[in-house]
């Protein structure tokens, strides 16, 4: 069963009063269960497609000007103000990519993640909030009792991040979608922070949705793989179809990129050019400037999806005529 | 925390002592003497007597010695007595304390009462017409002179509807009045200088709570708490305003100085009996002893006001407060 439908969604951003397309006719699908890894350079989209999906696009920042999202049979689209506040915190939650600034810097840890169970548990009393939210910082592997008095200063950034999860986590929301959740944190703390959300995934039966730039990480993580290009989906399949045989040239470039510690030598490509202004209207293919097997074509007409089962892919290498 | 607070109370002293010198200094460049009006305004008085009054006050000597005498007096808190009526100068600005404080407090919890809220609700609903009418407010109270705005609503107040006095802080038959009357009598006198007085101040906060409070809308945490299903009310009541009233605090510091300062301007169109007339007739009068005590009067709370705000903002911002321990 789909847990979230996503179809024909676009969003525009206001820059200088220019509209920004940064999601255009996007659809995708999550299967309850799994965890899908949406990659692609920044600026592609992909955290606007997570914005979406918890109805955070704020009005002075954008609006989304097409599409449907159905969220476990509801078009969320449709909610009023206290649906949209019954979906985010309790049926679906989100980490951000900072977790230096995602925590409230004038109020104790603690207390944030309480105000989380409390706004979907109003008939809790004191201590029984103060329960549930130390059994969330157990669940994210956080010593309750020093982090719960804390300020977001005081703790470190993989401490802060797992505190974010936790706040996210605490209403037990079906779906998770953690927004490059490791960017900004060191190596060694990337590792713990991507097993806390394979421990979650496992203990908790969450669905995932790992919004990241790194290839490697989302194969590892994750069941499947959703490529974007500048605010359109261009590849997606299963994380088996996409590493090992990808079709888009874009994705090609993309897993060739991946700088490999055994093969020493000129091996790896790194794509030239930079991804197309989004204030533009592009006719043809986005990705046809960059393109190694550009045609003519690319430059003037949309490329067509090619759907299958679990995959499909935006690109007029894979017509119906030559697949 | 101590060593910090002494510290704090030590710096205060080369500044105190900058300050007055700096005072002293351009009280002396300034033409004129204070036994210019005994002297120079009487035709008897002759040049022998001129130079005795000029040693009887200490006037015969450099200004940096007579600074140093002053410095020395001053930190016995002996703040001499006027060259005008002889009265001691720290009893002068007893008298006038009392009313600039009631004037100035009254205004600014006036100003930080009204401003806060109207600065969070112009920036939630930023562009409402709510917001824009308040710009518009805020364009007239940077635009207007208070004096001018004060005659005016003399005019409209006191002689058109003949509604409220507009001089003074008591009407003559004060003394003859019963607790009730006087306290009404005196709120009468105070609504037209409060209302002037605060228009001025209400606009640049409200200005500054509502960038302050934009500011704060645009951060992360605040996504963080609408993705967690927080009720709205406490999200910006709480969760936002929390953060964004912390440079407020600074700035409540800052105006501490003006709760006994106030303008001469103003208090001379109102016939205020405050310290800003005190100070402007003692410096007119270059009577030394009481510009030298307003001045340093005034400089000891701009100080002391500073330091305050660093406490309160200390207290209030927990990223300050632990980053010692």
């Amino acid at each position: 069963m789909n847990l979230l439908e996503i179809s024909n969604l676009s969003v525009e951003y206001y820059k200088n009063k220019k509209a920004v397309r940064a999601l255009k006719n996007l659809s995708l699908k999550i299967e309850s269960g799994e965890s899908l890894a949406v990659v692609g350079e920044s600026g592609c989209g992909k955290s606007t497609l997570a914005s979406s999906v918890m109805g955070l696009i704020m009005p002075h920042e954008g609006k989304i000007t097409s599409g449907r999202i159905i969220f476990d049979g509801m078009d969320i689209f449709s909610f009023s103000r206290e649906e949209w506040r019954a979906l985010r915190g309790k049926k679906a939650g989100i980490v951000f990519q900072d977790p230096f600034s995602s925590l409230n810097p004038v109020i104790p840890v603690g207390a944030q993640i309480e105000d989380a169970v409390r706004a979907h548990n109003p008939e809790l009393s004191g201590k029984a909030l103060r329960e549930k939210a130390m059994e969330s910082l157990a669940e994210v592997l956080l010593e309750g009792e020093r982090i719960y008095n804390s300020f977001p200063h005081q703790l470190s950034g993989g401490q802060r991040q797992r505190a974010a999860i936790a706040a996210a986590i605490a209403n037990a929301p079906r779906l998770l979608i953690a927004d490059e959740p490791t960017t900004s944190l060191d190596v060694t703390i990337q590792k713990e922070v991507l097993d806390l959300f394979d421990k979650l995934k496992a203990e908790l039966g969450l669905t995932l949705m790992l919004v990241t730039h790194n290839i490697p990480v989302a194969a590892q993580r994750c069941g499947k793989i959703a490529v974007m290009y500048a605010g359109e989906l261009i590849e997606y399949g299963l994380k088996e179809d996409i590493i090992k045989n990808p079709k888009h040239p874009y994705t090609l470039a993309l897993i060739a990129s991946v700088p490999r510690l055994r093969d020493k030598g000129a091996k790896h490509i790194s794509l030239a050019g930079q991804p197309p202004d989004l204030s533009v209207n592009i006719t043809g293919c986005s990705f046809a400037p960059r393109c190694p097997r550009v045609m003519d074509i690319c430059k003037k007409t949309a490329p067509p999806v090619t759907e299958g089962g679990n995959y499909s892919v935006r690109c007029f290498l894979y017509g119906d005529d030559k697949n | 925390m101590a060593n910090y607070l002494i510290k704090r109370l030590l710096y205060t002293i080369p500044m105190l002592i900058g300050i007055t010198l700096i005072t002293f200094a351009i009280m002396h460049i300034v033409p004129g003497k204070p036994t210019d009006f005994m002297s120079d305004m009487n035709a008897r008085v002759s040049a022998d007597s001129k130079i005795k009054l000029a040693r009887l006050y200490g006037l015969d000597k450099p200004w940096y010695e007579q600074y140093w005498n002053w410095l020395k007096r001053f930190g016995k808190l002996d703040f001499g007595n006027s060259f005008k009526d002889g009265r001691p100068s720290i009893k002068k600005i007893a008298e006038r304390l009392p009313a600039s404080l009631l004037l100035n407090i009254l205004s600014l919890t006036f100003i930080f009462c009204a401003a806060v809220p109207i600065g969070i609700y112009s920036a939630v609903r930023r562009n409402s017409l709510f917001d824009k009418a308040m710009t518009v407010f805020v364009f007239a109270g940077f635009s207007v002179p208070a004096f001018w705005l004060a005659l005016l609503l003399m005019i409209l107040f006191g002689l058109k509807l003949g509604l409220l006095p507009i001089s003074g802080l008591h009407s003559l038959d004060y003394s003859d009045m019963g607790f009730f009357s006087r306290v009404l009598d005196t709120s009468k006198h105070l609504i037209l200088p409060v209302v002037i007085s605060a228009f001025t101040g209400l606009a640049g906060l409200s200005r500054y709570a509502r960038s302050s409070m934009l500011d704060v809308l645009k951060q992360d945490y605040i996504k963080t708490a609408y993705s967690l299903g927080l009720p709205e009310n406490k999200i910006i009541f709480y969760y936002a305003a929390k953060n964004a009233l912390l440079p407020i605090i600074t700035i409540l510091g800052l105006s501490l100085p003006a709760l006994i300062g106030g303008g001469f301007i103003f208090e001379t169109i109102f016939a205020y009996p405050g310290m800003g007339r005190l100070g402007y007739e003692a410096v007119m009068a270059r009577d030394y002893p009481v510009v030298m005590a307003v001045g340093s009067i005034a400089a000891l709370l701009t100080l002391l006001g500073n330091l305050i705000a660093d406490l309160t903002y200390a207290w209030a911002d927990p990223r300050i407060r632990y980053r010692n321990r």
